[in-house]
C-alpha cells in the first residue's frame, strides 16, 4: 500500500473542527463539568474503566468536550495520559480491606455478613419519569445531608469473601501468595500465551460491550461455562505510595471506587470434585463489566474452540482505543488502494467479455 | 535538636505518617491550608519541586490465584519543599496544586520535629470517621432480612447473618 | 500559595531537560565532539550541578542508580548529628528526591556517576554490560573529569568519520584503556560520558575503540 501525500484540507478542516460548535448550540443550558462528575457518574466510571485512567473530573470534562462520545472521551484521557510521568506504583491493594458499599451473593442466601444491596438500579422498576427535570439539585443534597446526620454511627467491618468458606471445604482451591511481578500491557507488548496478570489488566480497562456481549455468547452456548456470581462486592480500597524519600514508610493517597466479582463455575472435566473461580475486578460501578470479566477470565483459563475462549481473539480486540481507532481509519482516504481494486475489477470484466 | 526529637516521638506515638496522610487527603483544602500558613508563620519553606501532575499505577491482588496485577493508573499530584534543610513530599490523588504543596510544608515540619497541630489532626480524623460511620448506616440499611415464606428458612453456609 | 515561596532551582523539567537532552543525544552521536550544558546546570544547585542536571534528564523512578565518590566513613563513636554530609551524599540525595530514582547496588545501576578519578577502574569493571538478547540494559557511566589535558589519542568507530585525533586527560585515557580491557562481546558493552565542572561534556559510546 503506498502513501501519496496531497494537500488542501486546512480550510476545510478548520471549518469542521468550528462546526461541531454548532451541534453544541442547540440551547442556552450548559452541562457543568461538576454536574456530569455527580449526576452521571456510572457514564464517568464507565469512561474511566476503559481509559484505564482513575480520574472521575478529567472524564466528566472529556465526556463535556466531545459531546458524551465514550469513545472520544477515552481517546481524550489516553492522550493526555501519555504525557505524564508514572512516578509510582501503588502498595498492592487487597480487596479483603475494601470498605464495602454493595455486596452480594447469587450462590448463597446466607453469608456472613449479609446480603448488602446498596444502592443499584437492578430493583428498580425501570418505569421511565417524565418528572425528572422538576427535581430541585440543592433540595436533593439537603435531604440526603439531613439523612446521614440523623444516621446512627455503624462501625465498618470488612466482609469476609463468600470464596474463603469454600475454600475450607476444599471445594475450591487455595493458592500460595505470588508476588511475582505483574506483566504491564501499557509498556510491554502482549504476547501470547498471556500470563493471567496481562489478561486481568487488558479484561478490566476493555471495552464494556465487547467484553459483555463474549460473555453473554459463552452464556448461551458458545462456551463451557455455567457461571453463579458467588460474590459481588463493590465499595472503597485506599490507595499507598512508599514514602519516596523513605522507603519504610507509607502515604496514604486517595481511594477509588471498584466492582469485583469472584463467579463459581462447576467443571466438566475430570476436576468434578471442585469449583473452579473466575475473577473481575474493574473501576467504578461496572457490575455488568465485572461479572462478564469473571466470566471470560473462566472461558480462558479452560480454553476452547469458541471465541471467547480465544486468548489471542478476545484480548487482542477489546481494547476501546484501539478497535475504535481502527475501525475509524476505513475513513481516511484509500484512493489509491480503492483504484487498484477497481483496475482489477475491471480488467476480469474485460477480459471475461 | 533532642527536645526537638523527644516531642517528635511522643507525639508520633499517635498518629503515624499513614494516618496523618489520610487525615489530610480526606480534610478540606482550607483545613490544609491552615495548618500548612502556622508552619509558615515560623519557617520558610522552599520548593524543590513544584506541584505537578503525575500517575500512579494501582496493584492488585488477585484474589482467585493470589497474583498480582495492574488494574490501571490513577492522576495524583506531587511537590516536594524543604525547611532548613529537611525535605517533605506529598502525593495526592487529583490535581489540587495548592493542597498538595501545604501538606508537603506539613511533611517537611514533621520531618523536622516542628509540628505540633496533632490535636487538630485528632479532630478532624474524628468527624472524617463519623461521617464514614453515617454513610456506612445508610448502606447498612439495605441489608437484606430474609424471612421465609414458609416456616423456618434453611441454614446454607455456616452463617451468622450479621457479623 | 506558589507565588509566595522561593524555588530552590530554576531547571524546567520539560524545556531544560530537553535542552540538555538535545545536547547528550549530540555527544554521542559524533563521539569526541565536545559541547556544553553550563547553562542548564547553573540553574541548578549544590555541589555538582552538572551532574544533577544529566541525573534530571536522564534518570526517572524505573532506574538505578550509583555514585562512586567520597562518603563519609560513619564511626561509631561519633554522634549522629554531628558528622557532616558530604557533597556526595547530598549528591545522592538530591537525585533521590528530584528523580525518585533509586541508589541500588553497582552492579546493577543503570546509570553510574563517578566524582573521584581514582574509581575508574573499579566503576567500568562493576558495571553492567547488558546480554545479548538485551544489549540496551547496560549501564551509562559519567565521569566528571577537570584534569589538565596531556595525551593524543586517536579513536574510530560508528560517528567518526575515518579516525579522529584527540587530546585528553589522562583520566579519559586510563577510562577507555579499562574498557577496552573488559572485551565485551558486540553488543554488550557500557558507554562513557565525561563531564566537566565548567559544563563541558563529551560522549565515547561502546563501539569507539583506541587505535593505536
Amino acid at each position: 500500500m503506498a502513501y501519496v501525500a496531497v494537500s488542501g484540507g486546512e480550510e476545510a478542516i478548520e471549518e469542521s473542527i468550528k462546526l461541531l460548535d454548532y451541534y453544541k448550540s442547540g440551547t442556552v443550558k450548559d452541562i457543568e463539568i461538576e454536574a456530569i462528575e455527580n449526576k452521571l457518574s456510572l457514564l464517568v466510571d464507565r469512561v474511566m474503566s476503559e481509559a484505564g485512567l482513575y480520574s472521575k473530573t478529567y472524564a466528566a470534562l472529556a465526556l463535556k468536550q466531545c459531546e458524551g462520545s465514550i469513545e472520544e472521551a477515552v481517546f481524550l484521557l489516553r492522550a493526555y495520559r501519555s504525557t505524564l510521568v508514572r512516578n509510582y506504583y501503588t502498595n498492592t491493594v487487597n480487596t479483603d480491606d475494601m470498605r464495602v458499599v454493595r455486596r452480594i451473593s447469587a450462590a448463597f442466601k446466607d453469608i456472613v455478613g449479609g446480603q448488602i444491596l446498596g444502592a443499584s438500579y437492578d430493583y428498580t422498576h425501570r418505569l421511565i419519569n417524565f418528572d425528572i427535570d422538576k427535581q430541585d439539585p440543592k433540595e436533593l443534597q439537603k435531604e440526603v445531608e439531613e439523612k446521614l446526620a440523623s444516621q446512627k454511627l455503624e462501625e465498618i467491618l470488612p466482609c469476609p469473601r463468600v470464596s474463603s468458606e469454600l475454600k475450607k471445604e476444599g471445594l475450591i482451591d487455595s493458592f500460595p501468595q505470588n508476588d511475582e511481578s505483574p506483566h504491564d500491557v501499557t509498556v510491554n507488548m502482549l504476547e501470547f500465551p498471556a500470563g493471567r496478570s496481562a489478561r486481568l489488566q487488558t479484561l478490566s480497562r476493555a471495552d464494556t460491550g465487547f467484553i459483555s456481549g463474549l460473555a453473554y455468547s459463552s452464556l448461551r452456548g458458545f462456551g463451557q461455562v455455567h457461571p453463579t456470581v458467588g460474590e459481588l462486592r463493590q465499595g472503597y480500597v485506599e490507595l499507598y505510595v512508599s514514602h519516596p524519600l523513605n522507603e519504610d514508610e507509607s502515604i496514604y493517597i486517595g481511594e477509588i471506587m471498584i466492582t469485583e466479582v469472584e463467579c463459581f463455575n462447576t467443571t466438566d472435566d475430570k476436576d468434578q470434585l471442585k469449583l473452579a473461580v473466575g475473577y473481575g475486578a474493574v473501576f467504578g460501578r461496572n457490575e455488568t463489566k465485572a461479572i462478564a470479566m469473571s466470566v471470560i477470565d473462566r472461558e480462558l483459563e479452560n480454553g476452547g474452540p469458541y471465541p471467547s475462549q480465544n486468548e489471542e481473539f478476545v484480548l487482542t480486540h477489546g481494547d476501546s482505543l484501539e478497535m475504535n481507532g481502527f475501525i475509524s481509519h476505513l475513513k481516511l482516504p484509500h484512493y489509491v488502494t480503492f483504484q487498484s481494486k477497481l483496475d482489477s475489477v475491471r480488467k476480469t470484466r474485460e477480459g471475461n467479455q | 535538636m533532642d527536645k526537638k526529637l523527644d516531642n517528635m516521638n511522643e507525639k508520633l506515638d499517635n498518629i503515624d505518617k499513614k494516618q496523618m496522610t489520610k487525615v489530610l487527603v480526606r480534610a478540606d483544602r482550607s483545613d490544609v491550608a491552615t495548618l500548612s500558613k502556622n508552619i509558615q508563620k515560623s519557617y520558610k519553606p522552599i520548593i524543590v519541586k513544584e506541584p505537578a501532575k503525575a500517575l500512579a499505577m494501582i496493584k492488585l491482588r488477585d484474589p482467585v490465584k493470589q497474583g498480582l496485577f495492574y488494574l490501571g493508573e490513577v492522576i495524583v499530584c506531587e511537590a516536594v519543599v524543604e525547611i532548613d534543610g529537611e525535605q517533605g513530599i506529598a502525593v495526592i490523588m487529583g490535581d489540587d496544586a495548592d493542597k498538595v504543596l501545604d501538606m508537603a510544608i506539613i511533611d517537611a515540619a514533621v520531618k523536622l520535629g516542628v509540628f505540633d497541630d496533632y490535636q487538630k489532626l485528632k479532630e478532624l480524623e474524628k468527624k472524617q470517621n463519623e461521617r464514614l460511620m453515617q454513610e456506612n448506616a445508610m448502606t447498612l440499611n439495605t441489608m437484606v432480612n430474609f424471612t421465609s415464606m414458609d416456616g423456618e428458612a434453611p441454614d446454607d453456609l455456616a452463617a451468622n447473618k450479621k457479623a | 500559595m506558589t507565588l509566595q515561596l522561593t524555588k530552590k532551582h530554576s531547571f524546567d523539567t520539560v524545556f531544560d531537560s530537553q535542552k540538555v537532552f538535545r545536547i547528550i543525544l549530540e555527544a554521542v552521536s559524533n563521539p569526541a565532539r565536545v559541547l556544553n550544558i553550563a547553562k542548564a546546570a547553573n540553574k541548578l544547585f549544590g555541589d555538582f550541578p552538572e551532574i544533577l542536571s544529566l541525573a534530571m534528564t536522564l534518570l526517572d523512578n524505573e532506574t538505578g542508580f550509583y555514585i562512586y565518590g567520597n562518603y563519609k566513613n560513619v564511626s561509631v563513636e561519633s554522634p549522629v548529628d554531628t558528622v557532616l554530609e558530604t557533597a556526595v551524599e547530598q549528591l545522592e540525595k538530591d537525585i533521590a528526591s528530584l528523580t525518585l530514582a533509586r541508589k541500588v547496588e553497582a552492579t546493577a545501576a543503570d546509570f553510574i556517576f563517578v566524582c573521584d578519578p581514582s574509581s575508574t577502574k573499579e566503576a567500568i569493571e562493576q558495571a553492567k554490560c547488558g546480554t545479548l538478547i538485551d544489549p540496551h540494559k547496560s549501564a551509562t557511566i559519567v565521569i566528571q573529569n577537570d584534569e589538565e589535558l596531556k595525551c593524543n589519542l586517536t579513536l574510530s568507530g560508528p560517528g567518526i568519520d575515518g579516525v579522529i585525533k584527540v587530546f585528553v586527560s589522562q583520566a579519559v585515557k586510563d577510562a577507555l584503556f579499562y574498557r577496552d580491557a573488559q572485551n565485551y562481546e558486540y553488543p554488550e558493552g557500557i558507554d562513557l560520558i565525561f563531564i566537566s565542572k565548567t559544563g563541558d561534556l563529551f560522549a565515547i559510546p561502546r563501539l569507539i575503540k583506541v587505535v593505536q
